[in-house]
């Protein structure tokens, strides 16, 4: 058996193992420990890598962003922020059907401009728009589903750290990047929207759980109307702490990580002002952020390790050789493109997929006569799209990890996020055909 | 081990007595990890102000900040294992669990098994590193700026991925009696 042919099964073996209920980062680093000492015949090769996966994988500045937003998060959730926020929202979208969902996609598109990191704002939104939610009768895996499809953007409306690794990857400005991610992110979330008030208006019985829904409508009925001082103080904290954290980056005062131990710094001093916080609950915001932190970033540990065995394997250079032997024009490429990332995410976590098939694809597309930064939003819708779709949908599996309840379970979340995919399919349809959104701005 | 589980939505995390003084430890580990991250909350805070505002920069927060991801997983993994906290994906196995306990339970023990194996051998490829870091007073940094030494940072590996297999060692016993009770593990 060739090379090749064992790493394709070895991706076979991994969508079984992960279906089957493996620990996902456990799977990922079995089919990588597997895959590496079989090819190489060599365990203490297998074992060295795994070292140097769990040493370096994750050794970096950017990922600290992670813990970081984590824990402004939940410091801002804990303060009631969050609640605020959504009543506020509640308040000025009562009308609309579905409001609450098109809210949770407003505030992660603002909150898109703090962060760069998708699974942060999953992890986020988790903790503030799920129970929101749910307490105003919308089902629980449309929530679920609406914070992980929403969550997307953080990764397309800038900064960005998918932006960052492709344009590294392919030499492309990255300062270009953010600004053509811009518009193309504004777009989904306006996709986003329009979608919530379509499925709102036509297949109520997706968005809300009727039964309850009903049984709250009188209830809101005597909710009191919020007057604008109250909006104001409500929502002025939030606002502070995205222009603290937004600010701060685009004038270049922060990089990212700082903008989240300042985030989190900010969010502390809200918690403390409004006398949220005492000893045992910032004990347990504490915990709660560890928890959840660990659990995103030993997935990236996993996935990297993962990926070394893949590139032993030459997966990714059988894919490349695919296409070039394809004979197909630019479109037909672009659209056996994004069919494979799309594959690609399903099984592998965003920045693997974009270190295995930039260095690949970039060149192609240029050939081809596409525009490395058009085509780098391409890449990355294409890759977000991955985040959630099973069996590996990291934004899901976040959401599923942070919310831990065991009344959602994992595929009624993936249930929820499907029309986002939809959509993103769409509008990725729409970029690709219309280059200029992408690149006017530049 | 023999209590019954009253509380079934916290299956794994709250059961047992046995294995709690394990648990326990993983909570200690877990909590530095945690206390760790507000450390560098705090770090990253007075780097920026003493950057813009009293001109005295922290030098070295960023490398610092990189390692520190890396310790902040491995001391917090054994605790996330321990409370079913890693991330997976049920809908198989639940339903297997509903209609052949037993095999789910088999499936279960090779998994914990599969866990416990490979993050021993992460403890063991780990130890020789961290004997050369401490041997060799490896540091990272800026030779004459700045020099943080390398070996907590291996050392905690090491003992982060032994703790890790532990962790799904300890798993078993409940595994191995606890009734799956159709609904499958918590994730």
């Amino acid at each position: 058996m060739s090379e090749l042919e064992l790493g394709l099964l070895l991706i076979i073996a991994l969508v079984v193992f992960v279906l089957m209920g493996v620990h996902i980062a456990i799977a990922l680093i079995s089919i990588g420990f597997a895959g590496i000492w079989l090819m190489r015949e060599d365990i203490g090769m297998a074992m060295r890598m795994m070292y140097l996966s769990a040493f370096n994988g994750v050794a970096d500045y950017l990922f600290a962003t992670i813990p970081l937003f984590v824990l402004m998060g939940l410091l801002v959730s804990i303060s009631n922020v969050g609640k605020d926020t959504f009543e506020v929202a509640e308040a000025l979208l009562r009308r609309l059907r579905g409001g609450l969902g098109i809210a949770t996609v407003a505030a992660n598109t603002v909150f898109a401009a703090v962060t760069g990191v998708s699974i942060a704002s999953a992890a986020v939104f988790t903790k503030i728009a799920v129970p929101e939610m749910a307490r105003h009768g919308y089902r629980k895996s449309f929530a679920a589903g609406t914070v992980a499809g929403s969550s997307i953007l953080g990764m397309m409306i800038p900064p960005s750290l998918l932006l960052i690794i492709y344009g590294v990857l392919a030499e492309q400005s990255i300062g270009k990047l953010f600004i053509a991610g811009l518009i193309p992110g504004l777009l989904l979330a306006g996709a986003f929207v329009l979608m919530i008030i379509l499925m709102a208006k036509f297949t109520p019985g997706l968005v809300y759980d009727l039964k309850r829904e009903r049984e709250l409508a009188h209830v809101r009925n005597v909710t009191r109307a919020m007057g604008t001082a109250e909006m104001v103080s409500k929502i002025a904290p939030i606002l502070l702490l995205v222009a603290l954290v937004l600010g701060g980056l685009y004038t270049g005062f922060f990089t990212p990580t700082e903008a989240g131990g300042m985030g989190a710094f900010g969010a502390l001093l809200i918690a403390l002002a409004r006398r949220k916080l005492n000893g045992s609950k910032m004990w347990r915001v504490l915990h709660e952020t560890g928890s959840v932190s660990v659990g995103i970033l030993i997935l990236l540990v996993a996935a990297g390790f993962y990926s070394r065995m893949l590139a032993v394997a030459g997966v990714p250079f059988a894919i490349s050789e695919l296409v070039q032997n394809s004979g197909l024009g630019p479109y037909g490429f672009l659209l056996l493109y994004v069919l494979i990332v799309v594959l690609l995410g399903m099984i592998l976590d965003s920045s693997s997929i974009l270190l295995i098939i930039t260095p690949v694809a970039a060149p192609i597309a240029a050939e081809l006569g596409f525009n490395l930064i058009h085509f780098g939003i391409i890449t990355v819708i294409a890759v977000e799209i991955g985040l959630l779709t099973p069996p590996f949908g990291i934004s899901i599996f976040t959401v599923k990890a942070t919310l831990n309840d065991p009344k959602v379970s994992v595929e009624s979340i993936f249930g929820g996020a499907l029309p986002y995919v939809a959509t993103m399919l769409l509008v990725l349809f729409v970029i690709a055909l219309f280059p200029q959104i992408a690149l006017v701005l530049i | 081990m023999s209590q019954p589980v009253d509380d079934s939505e916290f299956e794994i995390s709250a059961s047992g007595t046995r294995d709690q003084g394990f648990q326990r430890l993983a909570n200690i580990f877990a909590a530095i990890g945690t206390l760790w991250i507000f450390f560098l909350m705090l770090l990253i805070v007075a780097d920026v102000i003493g950057r813009n505002f009293l001109d005295r920069p922290i030098t070295g927060v960023a490398e610092f900040a990189g390692r520190s991801v890396v310790a902040i997983v491995f001391l917090q993994l054994a605790a996330a294992i321990g409370s079913g906290r890693m991330t997976r994906s049920d809908f198989l196995i639940s339903r297997v669990a509903r209609r052949q306990p037993s095999l789910a339970k088999a499936l279960e023990v090779l998994f914990a098994l599969t866990g416990a194996f490979l993050f021993a051998a992460l403890a063991v490829i780990s130890w020789p590193e961290l004997v050369t870091a401490w041997r060799g007073s490896e540091y990272f940094g800026v030779q004459g700026v700045y020099m943080i030494p390398l070996w907590p940072f291996r050392g905690l590996l090491v003992i982060g991925s032994a703790l890790a297999s532990v962790a799904y060692l300890v798993l078993l016993p409940k595994l191995l009696k606890a009734e799956l009770d159709g609904k499958g593990a918590s994730s």
